[in-house]
């Protein structure tokens, strides 16, 4: 099968394929396989890929399939994940040195939960160091590059996790979204991203950035594909005090397109300066395409979001200092120490293995929460996340759906933004506030500018309405495809 | 100056990283653009709201009070090993 078109084909597609004998597991797993070898020297998607293990998976899952034990759509299905969840016989690095090598002894509830699905999981994907960036440039080990443009960055900080899926290295992947590092990769890399309500998905095994943000969710070539994924690593989980009980629907068998008498937000805010023209248009465009469908279109304010970006480097920053404390060199990874005592050893290692993101954040979310500071900064900036809270709490009096740019931009030349973090944190500036607020957000593409890169719009949806999301960016969806 | 070299040395001691020099001068000017940055907030009338930690309205769920089986030694990956049930570490004090 070694003329299998994987490029042209999506999950469900394959999954079809699977079912009807198309094509096995082993030989898809083959071809993603040979996807990795074939150009990962060049995207650098994919950080730790063990065929064996992967081939094993595959095999096992053939065997269920001649068995007519076959475990559903994902059963066989390739999927990559993110270097910041755990999955045993893989290492676990979170991009970082100073988890180099550490290989976990248990694993993450969204891989316990691919695996009951029978999923094959091929491997792990380059990130921004410990998430921290929107550009995959943090990674301390490999150089991720757009599979559009080789000059561009694939986005963050799950560009890994993008490229994958778009080089079809796999046939979806697994992210973590604390400020748009799913949302804003897949617009990069005219993928569908998914970012869950806050408790919406276990993190449970997954490498903690800001605890009060962080989300898991996937990557996958179309909606319908998302919504498959998503439903299964949704869900309530007793090993996640923060993931909520509540019942997780089958979301694609609810998909629903018709978006007639749907209310679709418009935020004046979020199409002020910065916003590239090309980018404007293609968003309008679907706007007006939604409005001919019979949605209507009402035009909204949120007006902390000139505070998001502010807001969120406080408190993302001030939890990122707390959870990165674990790291000190004796519980994992390498350490380093100069010989002297054990507080050396801790800045030796962290000083030395963490990498200049990561310590600036690690500074400036120490900064906010230290005396004196606390109350200016850090208590001041959770007072104004209730703000946008409440902003949101409104809008949605009002509307089913908020519809925005997914980034200001389409992806931008590496090492262009490297040296300035202001510029790279301020192109987060649409995706930081559903992570502030906890509710849910797609990015889908509609389009690619000029210069033939993709353009992604975002939908908001509030808490545990990821149905919303699914079927109105279905809608949009066939507009584009057609 | 919003964050000089007295706030870059005070805060690398309390989060325990070792700076070199060379790196230094860079931190100070970019911690100094970010502080300067994030004190818009000051700007806000946050008179009466409460903060907010969390973003979730439900309760946090608690599991079921009983003993179950958990990872034992294998969940700390200390290089230096474990010794009579303990994990091993480098030498604190003389």
């Amino acid at each position: 099968m070694s003329d299998y078109a994987i490029h042209q084909k999506s999950l469900l597609e394959a999954s079809k394929d699977l079912a009807s004998q198309a094509v096995t597991s082993v030989e898809l797993t083959k071809k993603c396989l040979n996807e990795i070898e074939r150009r990962n020297h060049e995207l650098g998607a994919m950080l730790w890929v063990d065929s064996e293990l992967a081939l094993n998976q595959a095999l096992a899952s053939d065997q269920r399939r001649s068995r007519g034990q076959t475990l559903g759509p994902l059963d066989g299905i390739p999927i990559a994940l993110k270097d910041m969840i755990l999955c045993q016989g893989l290492p676990c690095t979170a991009a970082s040195k100073i988890l180099e090598g550490y290989r976990p002894p248990y694993e993450a509830t969204v891989v316990t939960k691919l695996k009951a699905h029978g999923a094959v999981l091929i491997g792990k994907t380059n990130q921004d160091e410990f998430a921290m960036g929107s550009s995959t440039e943090t990674s301390a080990f490999k150089k991720c590059r757009n599979p559009y443009d080789l000059s561009r960055t694939p986005g963050g900080s799950s560009g890994g996790s993008a490229v994958a899926v778009s080089a079809s290295m796999c046939l979806a992947s697994l992210g973590t979204d604390t400020g748009g590092s799913i949302r804003q990769p897949a617009s990069y890399c005219g993928l569908v991203g998914v970012k869950p309500s806050y408790g919406r998905v276990s993190r449970f095994g997954t490498i903690a950035f800001a605890s009060s943000l962080d989300q898991v969710g996937p990557f996958a070539k179309n909606v319908k594909d998302a919504a498959l994924v998503l439903s299964a690593i949704a869900g309530h989980d007793q090993n996640d005090a923060t993931s909520a009980n509540t019942q997780v629907p089958d979301y694609l068998k609810s998909l629903n397109s018709d978006v007639r008498g749907k209310r679709i937000g418009i935020p004046k805010e979020y199409f002020s300066l910065g916003l590239n023209d090309e980018v404007r248009n293609l968003v309008i465009g679907a706007v007006d395409f939604l409005s001919q469908q019979g949605a209507r279109i009402l035009e909204i304010e949120l007006p902390h979001t000139k505070y998001a970006v502010a807001t969120y480097y406080i408190i993302a920053t001030a939890e990122a200092s707390s959870n990165l404390c674990r790291y000190d060199g004796i519980r994992f990874g390498p350490r380093r120490s100069d010989g002297h005592d054990l507080v050396s050893l801790y800045e030796h290692t962290r000083g030395e293995l963490f990498g200049t993101e990561v310590k600036r954040r690690i500074m400036l979310g120490t900064y906010v929460l230290s005396a004196g500071y606390y109350d200016a900064y850090y208590l001041r900036a959770q007072k104004v996340r209730r703000l946008f809270a409440e902003d949101f709490a409104k809008a949605f009096d009002q509307v089913d759906v908020i519809l925005s740019p997914t980034a200001p931009t389409t992806a931008f030349v590496l090492g262009e933004k490297l040296d300035d973090p202001l510029a790279m944190y301020l192109n987060d500036v649409y995706t930081i506030s559903a992570n502030l607020a906890g509710i849910c957000g797609i990015s889908i593409p509609v389009g690619k500018d000029s210069l033939g890169l993709p353009v992604g719009l975002q939908l908001m949806a509030k808490a545990f309405d990821e149905q919303m999301l699914f079927d109105v960016a279905s809608a949009v969806e066939e507009s584009h495809v057609k | 100056m919003a964050f000089g070299k007295a706030d870059l040395i005070n805060v690398a001691r309390l989060a325990r990283l070792s700076l070199a020099e060379e790196e230094m001068d860079r931190l100070i000017e970019d911690l100094d653009r970010i502080v300067g940055f994030v004190t818009q907030l000051s700007e806000v009338d946050v008179t009466g709201v409460e903060p907010m930690s969390y973003a979730q309205k439900q309760a946090l769920s608690f599991r079921e009070d009983r003993v179950f089986e958990s990872l034992g030694r294998e969940c700390v990956s200390s290089s230096l090993g474990f010794e009579d049930g303990l994990v091993r570490v480098p030498k604190i004090v003389d």
